[in-house]
């Protein structure tokens, strides 16, 4: 074979590349239009929206259906994953100028007191937020931040194999429990996570964590992973949040989930992001999200952030998501969750 | 012409330049595309006075991780030796009637890993596993309530590995076997050899070549495993180096300095084994062993070897790929398994899931796209190396620059990758460019050495045969050495196609989230915990790479698995 005959061969590779590949994504969005009308007119013509989020998939789909129903015009796409996942996604598309996401769900508190410095977010300007019942004032940092819902955790298990029930925590500390019955979450990456075990360790009962580490439980990376294990009867009862878990427990599996006296409970907060491609579909979805409809979807057995909303909320109370605090952020800094971290893998993993 | 005539040292002058043009471009572009991304990131390890190293290297698991690496790599490196091994020899000896049963330790390769892990998971988690469930309804287990095995135990993830491993050692073995002329085994038993000293002194001895190849890139696919560690080890806390590198990669800020630092003992282990290769095999035309006759076996045929080979099929492929079936057609995953259950919804859900179909058009564009460059990139280099032994240095670097993607874990690549294109002067994050790009980087030993073995197994013989008989050099090309490289390149084709179709630990790092591939987004759904959805998008994934592969056999006919 000659070079010459190599080299047109090569071309040819080239070239189907080329054609293969197609272009590459989107990013750098237009202008924000000047009047609420506007933005809902530009963001119809842009014609679609992506937000990240750490609320349950079951969560999103349903505000991917009620959003896409009130505004036809603009797909909504959705990603989920734990703030391990997506944080170091919004940071490389704000560092890379290149959006996918427009909004961006988060519970990491620090993360939220650290981004301010970072240039990653816009001022939102939907209607919604001045609404009376969102309570403005609490609802919104910064006009960037706001809060978007609330989950708190409790305690879930497998009927099957727990016939009796769990009434408290210190149930998931009995001896027929122990050796990889018990599901837990990797804090690795999620601070909230850090918050959870702090505050439980004090809240379930003296040294709960040291107690809950030697049922030598089994580890899982996300929430959702654990309802799912609790369905499957992989593992038999977790400290965990209850929308997974009753989310199964409408599938038909065997599950149940109840609210400690002292739950611990965390609230998400959503902003738009500077990166996003979509600037005007990134508004109208930040202001639906705070709307009744928007609310229905996403604090769907999770606690939300307007009054009487059908199918969200803790069964017999009106807690609202306001009435959640978000952890402090001196003790959710990068160093602090690393050190507490170690500190929990040499419990749970060693 | 009459110019060219008299000058004839210009002539030949003026090719060899171009020559050297052409191959010093492709190793150049070569270099780039594999040098540059690992050179980045290893040299952020160093920098601020080695943090990196101090941040990776100063945990408290460190020793651990570093333990459970070596453990990992060297007990799935035995399992896939022997296994390997075992199955090439088993296959010469198959009786005619079960001769369809050769094609079964390749067909591993062709299920997913993604797939068979989470397949080993559904039949062997302590809980719901369906094997486990079966396994408790013995007397001596029937008092147990989880259990007798732990899919998620070190043990298990090395032994799972080892299977993976299995079929990549079986190809380099079952092809050096393959190409052992039947002469050298009839001379060694008309000089009075048994049956055993033929094996020891004749069929070992030549199969060094492939013994090592397979050896070592079984030890460095041990050493940069990635798929079950992360799948099934977080469970129970293993980590390994590669399944760390992701960790800190997962953190905000990304950590890429202590990232780096993860990889640097798996860098040097990967180029230590890339120039130990060199140098055990030394002149590869020692090894050339086309003769009259093609390699058969001595000695009768058994049907113990056809046990043997379907048995490992039944372990490697057809349990896992059973395991994700069910759990398929489940409203969930539960070892209460009933017939009133079967459902079909998983599969509808595939079409109404966002992202999946879009993963399914990424994953085959960028792996046609990446075979599409491979393929002339790895003949060209090919060729450099065997045939254009004048050019020394361009050579050697070619040589060894196409080696190293198959040392070096794949996982150091995406980080690498990432680095390199979120950042001027080529910010390709989020496209599929640098999906494709990756992938280039991943095939190109595959490509190069698939086709270089097929050039070195030629020999010379052919060429000057051609020329005796009054061939010019192209004419010799066109006419002799391309046909007999088809089954090479076809194969080849063939193969890129499966590991990229299935390609994972790469492809985690350098996705988007809305540019994703089968595998990445099977991940995601995993850890999710959507079982149900993963195990009918692993049967979707492997539909994809059997579609692949049934493609391959109508254009190369049915023997291209053969050629692997």
């Amino acid at each position: 074979m000659t070079s010459k005959r190599l080299a047109a061969a090569l071309a040819g590779g080239l070239f189907s590349v080329a054609a293969l590949a197609g272009c590459g994504s989107d990013s750098g969005g237009g202008e924000l239009a000047g009047s609420w009308d506007g933005i809902v007119e530009a963001a119809k013509k842009e014609g679609e929206v992506v937000i990240y989020g750490t609320v349950a998939p079951d969560n999103l789909e349903l505000l991917k259906k009620a959003f896409e129903k009130k505004y036809p015009d603009i797909e909504l796409t959705y990603v989920r994953g734990t703030d391990a996942d997506l944080l170091p996604k919004v940071e490389i598309e704000n560092q890379t100028g290149r959006g996918t996401a427009d909004v961006h769900m988060t519970t990491d508190a620090g993360w939220i007191d650290r981004s301010a410095d970072g240039g990653y977010s816009v001022d939102i300007v939907g209607p919604s937020f001045d609404n009376e019942d969102y309570d403005r004032s609490n609802s919104v940092i910064d006009d960037q931040w706001f809060l978007t819902s609330a989950t708190v955790f409790g305690l879930g298990w497998n009927t099957q194999k727990l016939p009796n029930g769990v009434t408290s925590p210190e149930d998931l500390l009995a001896a027929n429990l122990k050796g990889g019955k018990l599901g837990v979450t990797n804090p690795a990456g999620i601070p909230t996570y850090v918050d959870m075990y702090r505050t439980i360790d004090e809240d379930f009962g003296t040294d709960y964590v040291d107690r809950l580490a030697a049922m030598d439980p089994r580890v899982y990376d996300s929430a959702v992973a654990i309802g799912q294990a609790i369905a499957s009867g992989e593992i038999w009862a977790s400290p965990t949040i209850g929308s997974t878990i009753l989310t199964e427990k409408a599938n038909g599996a065997p599950v149940e989930f109840i609210i400690p006296e002292k739950p611990f409970g965390v609230p998400w907060y959503s902003h738009v992001l500077s990166s996003s491609p979509h600037p005007n579909a990134a508004q109208v979805l930040a202001d639906f999200l705070v709307t009744p409809e928007g609310q229905a979807a996403i604090s769907h057995d999770f606690v939300p952030a307007l009054p009487d909303i059908e199918g969200t909320g803790v069964a017999g109370s009106d807690l609202l998501a306001q009435e959640i605090p978000l952890g402090d952020p001196d003790e959710l800094s990068g160093d602090s969750v690393a050190a507490y971290q170690e500190e929990w893998e040499k419990q749970f993993l060693d | 012409m009459a110019v060219t005539r008299a000058l004839p040292l210009l002539d030949v002058d003026a090719r060899v330049w171009r020559g050297r043009l052409f191959y010093g471009a492709v190793v150049a572009a070569l270099a780039y595309l594999v040098v540059v991304p690992v050179w980045r990131l290893q040299s952020l390890a160093f920098e601020n006075g080695g943090a990196g190293y101090e941040s990776q290297y100063g945990r408290s698991d460190i020793g651990d991780t570093l333990r459970t690496t070596v453990q990992l790599a060297l007990a799935s490196l035995v399992i896939a030796m022997v296994l390997g091994t075992l199955l090439a020899f088993a296959v010469t000896r198959l009786p005619h009637r079960a001769g369809f049963l050769r094609v079964i330790p390749v067909l591993p390769i062709v299920m997913p890993s993604v797939a068979n892990v989470v397949g080993w998971a559904f039949l062997l988690s302590p809980g719901p596993g369906y094997l486990n469930a079966l396994m408790r309804q013995l007397p001596w287990w029937n008092d147990l309530d989880s259990g007798p095995v732990n899919v998620y135990s070190s043990t298990w993830v090395i032994i799972i590995t080892g299977f993976g491993l299995t079929s990549f050692v079986y190809l380099f073995v079952s092809a050096g076997m393959q190409n052992i002329s039947s002469e050298h085994l009839e001379a060694a038993q008309s000089a009075g050899s048994s049956q055993l000293g033929v094996f020891f002194k004749v069929v070992l001895p030549l199969l060094r070549p492939s013994l090592v190849y397979g050896g070592g890139v079984a030890l460095l696919l041990g050493l940069g495993q990635f798929t079950g560690p992360l799948l099934l080890g977080q469970n129970e806390g293993m980590k390994v180096l590669t399944t760390e590198m992701y960790r800190r990669t997962a953190e905000s800020p990304v950590n890429y300095a202590a990232a780096a630092a993860a990889a640097s003992p798996l860098v040097i282990l990967g180029l230590l084994v890339v120039f130990g290769q060199r140098f055990l095999l030394g002149n590869q035309s020692r090894f050339v062993t086309h003769g009259g006759k093609s390699f058969a076996p001595v000695g009768g045929r058994s049907y113990w070897a056809a046990a043997f080979v379907a048995g490992y099929g039944l372990v490697a492929l057809v349990l896992p790929l059973v395991g994700v079936l069910i759990v398929s057609l489940s409203p969930f995953w539960s070892e209460n398994l009933s017939w009133d259950f079967l459902t079909l919804d998983n599969y509808r859900e595939l079409f109404s899931t966002p992202g999946i179909t879009e993963s399914v058009t990424t994953s085959v564009v960028t792996s046609l796209a990446a075979v599409a460059v491979c393929v002339p990139v790895g003949l060209a280099t090919a060729m450099l190396v065997v045939r254009n032994r004048h050019l020394k240095v361009i050579r050697l670097l070619g040589d060894v620059i196409s080696a190293l993607p198959l040392g070096i874990p794949s996982v150091i690549f995406g980080v690498g990758f990432l680095l390199t294109y979120t950042q001027p002067p080529f910010i390709l994050y989020g496209t599929k460019w640098v999906i494709i790009l990756v992938y280039i980087v991943l095939m190109i030993p595959f490509a190069t050495r698939m086709q270089m073995t097929a050039l070195i197994s030629m020999g010379d013989t052919y060429a000057e045969a051609s020329a005796v008989s009054g061939a010019s050099p192209l004419v010799t090309a066109l006419r002799v050495t391309l046909p007999m490289l088809k089954p090479a390149v076809l194969s080849a084709v063939a193969l890129m196609f499966i590991l990229l179709t299935h390609e994972f630990a790469a492809s985690l790092m350098v996705r988007s989230a809305t540019t994703q591939v089968m595998g990445t987004l099977l991940y995601d759904h995993w850890s999710n915990g959507s079982y149900t959805l993963v195990a009918a998008m692993a049967i979707l994934m492997s539909a994809v790479t059997t579609a692949g592969v049934a493609i391959a056999m109508i254009v190369g006919g049915r023997n291209v698995l053969d050629n692997l």
